[in-house]
């Protein structure tokens, strides 16, 4: 009954529960979703990562290569993300050329990677201007359900932080290359960059946040994708992203900000009890 | 792309008025509408405008490998978009016939007309080379975007200026334009795409608008189509690189001879006007002048449209002028050469008027009703 | 409160013919002319039963369309949604195509500011008008407002915002680089206050326009 309710009137089924201060799927507002944290489940990958928030499942597979370093930036490497929503996560989604939206996210999360400087690129050269680590992150989302973005940031820092770099030799004068996978450097991470997201709820007399939202609660807050995401790293903040829906007043924001550094700490114990536990293995 | 339907009386009324002399914007047969050509802040880039229709174009380089079967030549790339801010009906990132057919003539008019001098875009033989591309956005579709979108071409790669590169060695030194003076590109010739609509396969109309363009390849009540559009690509010295027909097959064989030596004339004021432009911006760049589409917005009035658009211009006209237009206008094609009388409101002095000015009789008057509250 | 100078700007409403509404915007060195065309017939997969659908194109001066261009469509897009009353035009369709003319800084902010004065030009209904602010936090973590092209090149952190011209809540925000809580705070409520001079822009730009018709 409840499930033809939803589909008949989505936006009253959706008020009836918020007025009630609880979420169609029991949470409290503020109340984030559990996170499922597994590593190196792919072995054909150089380090990967498997990320379940709530229903959000997102892999990420970590490829190595090496290659020539551009002209204009001779002593640096290159670290390349790139997220997949296939028609696979969402009916949302169609097969074919990454979508507008795909297109998005990978920019969010590339920017998000970037600006927390968390890899120094400077690390990935080998020899200056012959030859650097080429990092190619690739992120496959499984399922779709709201708060991409953060899932995506947590696979993609575990993967980071679990994978560690080939000694390379090279001879400046044979050119010749060589790679000894037997002695390797992990790669050093800076800092552990946490996004959160938040769905901004119109209602009077106050806009209701909704943290770490899901793609149905996405969907009430004016469209597909999240309205606010906060990324903080280390005391710093490496990204706020606010895109439409409702308007943000100061309060609200304020709010989000608190929340955003509650959940940055407990992401991060979750990541590094799961490197811990994968290490004593 | 969406269909945009042409009522039938709106095709009667300018066929009619055509055949009777007459153009919906006041114009003479062979008068052209305003060209105008601002440059951008950086070498190659330009808005170039005919009336309204306006084109933006913007030319950039990067170092490529040539082509294998030809080692030392530089490449040139020619891109047209058109984006739904032209005209409601384009839809975004969609290619047309429209795009295809500016691109292709765009080509033939500048690659294959070899005015560019790619021998001297070469680096290293067969490594590197400067590949040029032009890239040109419709920024308002009013018609005649060949033309538009060819001086703009043109306007763009003779203002544009690559930056310097030095060898040493094996390796090849590309220097920014503060480092050494960036060099221009070298053209043999100036090229120009001039456009004419014909009507009933008799009358010539340079610089056709939107409504003219889309009436003179539809087909008229009987089912017949009697016009098209006629494309001339010739450079300063009267040579022709390009010929281009659509719509119906022309059987009267005077309409090309007219067509060409219209062409001719105009070809010559547009690459006086794109040399003359370029000359200046030199001029006020050497002497630090910041040049910036900025330029381009204009303040004394809010609404840009609002001093061309309430300015209709009408033709005081009787039943009699219009047959004696008729009779000039065979005279028109004979000799253009004796009628050094100016339009009143074309910028460009170098272009001839017609016969058919009234100016010696008297009977035809120019009313201009301009909104007063423009100024204020 | 401290005076804000904003780059100087100039603006002409009805640029293009051929379009609903269209602008053109100069904010000191940087360019942007905008269209809208609509609200119109479109297809109908694209077609909300609620609203309108916002189509939002961003055309760059040179090369080919990139993921960055999908970003700032996305950008300006859910802006002007929340700007529009999309709920009054159902099962319709506005486009809004975006062009950069000139770059020197501060193109993201210009874009959407342009795309606000074509929206209003095209007479959509709306909400609200928004406005587009940007800051930076140079080398010594000073905040530098509307900063130059050398000074946001330069800068650990630049911040975007926009806020609506009713309760000057934000809107829309983007920021790249590190950056402080407290810079941050600073930072939008120096935005916030400086909105005021964008929206009183506006107004003029509009009571011109108005005066003329």
């Amino acid at each position: 009954m409840t499930e033809v309710y939803k589909h008949i009137h989505p936006s009253k089924y959706f008020n009836d529960y918020i007025n009630q201060d609880v979420r169609p799927d029991g949470r409290d507002f503020d109340q984030q979703r559990d996170v499922i944290i597994n590593i190196n489940g792919i072995t054909s990958a150089d380090a990967s990562a498997i990320v379940k928030c709530g229903n959000t499942t997102v892999v990420c597979g970590i490829k190595l290569e090496l290659a020539r370093p551009k002209a204009e930036e001779p002593d640096i490497g290159f670290l390349i993300s790139n997220v997949e929503l296939l028609p696979l996560c969402s009916s949302k989604f169609r097969p074919g050329p990454p979508s507008d939206y795909a297109q998005v996210i990978s920019n969010i999360v590339s920017d998000i990677v970037i600006n927390s400087k968390c890899v120094d690129l400077k690390d990935l050269c080998v020899v200056t201007d012959k030859l650097a680590w080429v990092i190619y992150c690739d992120l496959v989302c499984l399922d779709y359900d709201g708060s991409i973005v953060d899932a995506c940031i947590i696979a993609l820092i575990t993967s980071l932080k679990t994978l560690s770099l080939p000694t390379v030799t090279y001879d400046n004068e044979t050119e010749e290359v060589k790679v000894d996978t037997g002695v390797k450097i992990p790669l050093q991470v800076h800092g552990l960059p946490v996004a959160t997201s938040f769905g901004i709820y119109h209602k009077l007399p106050r806009n209701i946040i909704l943290a770490d939202p899901s793609a149905y609660e996405e969907e009430m807050c004016g469209g597909i994708g999240a309205n606010l995401i906060v990324c903080w790293n280390k005391g710093l903040f490496c990204g706020i992203q606010k895109f439409g829906g409702c308007n943000l007043s100061t309060e609200d924001e304020k709010r989000t900000i608190s929340l955003a550094k509650q959940r940055c700490k407990l992401v991060e114990q979750v990541i590094e009890t799961c490197i811990k536990n994968g290490e004593v293995k | 792309m969406r269909e945009v339907f042409l009522s039938n009386c709106e095709k009667n009324f300018v066929q009619k008025t055509i055949a009777e002399g007459y153009r919906l914007d006041g114009r003479n047969y062979n008068e052209c509408r305003k060209l105008n050509i601002a440059f951008g802040s950086e070498y190659g880039s330009c808005i170039v405008s005919i009336g309204e229709t306006k084109v933006l174009s913007q030319v950039s380089c990067e170092v490529v490998q040539p082509k294998q079967i030809r080692p030392n030549e530089g490449l040139l790339n020619i891109n047209v978009e058109i984006s739904p801010m032209a005209a409601p009906q384009f839809e975004a990132n969609r290619q047309t016939d429209l795009t295809v057919y500016l691109n292709r003539l765009l080509e033939k008019c500048y690659k294959d007309s070899k005015c560019i001098d790619l021998e001297s875009l070469c680096i290293v033989v067969e490594e590197k080379v400067w590949s040029l591309r032009v890239d040109l956005k419709i920024l308002n579709h009013d018609g005649n975007l060949i033309e538009c979108s060819s001086i703009a071409t043109l306007a763009s790669i003779a203002h544009f200026k690559r930056p310097d590169v030095t060898r040493s060695g094996e390796s090849i030194v590309i220097h920014t334009l503060a480092d050494m003076d960036p060099i221009p590109t070298v053209l043999y010739h100036y090229p120009v795409c001039v456009n004419f609509a014909i009507f009933k396969n008799n009358i010539l109309i340079s610089d056709p608008s939107y409504i003219e363009e889309t009436v003179c390849t539809s087909t008229s009540e009987d089912g017949t189509n009697t016009g098209g559009l006629l494309v001339v690509g010739m450079n300063q010295y009267k040579e022709m690189c390009l010929l281009d027909l659509t719509g119906a097959a022309i059987y009267n064989s005077n309409i090309v001879h007219r067509a060409i030596q219209s062409a001719a004339e105009r070809c010559k004021m547009v690459v006086d006007l794109v040399k003359k432009d370029i000359m200046t911006d030199d001029n006020l760049r050497q002497k630090r002048t910041k040049i910036n589409f900025a330029d381009i917005i204009t303040t004394d009035h809010a609404q840009s449209l609002c001093a061309k658009d309430l300015c209709i211009r009408l033709k005081n006209f009787t039943i009699n002028d219009i047959e004696m237009e008729e009779e000039t206008d065979v005279s028109k094609s004979i000799d253009t050469d004796d009628n050094t009388a100016l339009s009143k409101y074309d910028v460009v002095p170098s272009l001839p008027q017609t016969v058919e000015l009234k100016a010696k009789k008297g009977a035809s008057t120019w009313i201009d009703i301009s909104s007063e509250s423009d100024e204020d | 409160m401290q005076d804000f100078k904003l780059k100087p700007m100039k603006c002409e409403l009805n640029y293009l013919s051929k379009s609903d509404g269209s602008a053109i915007l100069s904010q000191g060195d940087t360019v942007v002319l905008a269209s809208v065309n609509g609200p119109m017939d479109i297809k109908t997969v694209n077609q909300s039963i609620e609203k309108a659908t916002l189509e939002v194109l961003f055309c760059s001066k040179e090369g080919k369309p990139s993921v960055a261009d999908r970003y700032k469509e996305n950008i300006i897009r859910h802006t002007c949604e929340t700007a529009i009353l999309g709920c009054l035009y159902p099962r319709t369709g506005i486009t809004l195509t975006i062009q950069e003319l000139e770059n020197y800084g501060g193109l993201l902010t210009c874009a959407v500011n342009c795309a606000c004065l074509a929206l209003i030009n095209s007479g959509v209904g709306m909400r609200h008008a928004v406005a587009a602010l940007s800051c930076c936090v140079d080398g010594a973590g000073e905040l530098v407002l509307e900063p130059t092209h050398a000074q946001a090149t330069a800068a650990r952190a630049r911040l975007h915002f926009v806020f609506d011209s009713r309760e000057k809540s934000l809107v829309t925000g983007f920021t790249e680089g590190t950056f402080s809580e407290g810079t941050y705070e600073e930072a939008l409520a120096r935005c916030r206050a400086a909105s005021d001079l964008v929206f009183a822009f506006y107004r003029d730009i509009v009571s011109n326009y108005c005066h003329v018709i």
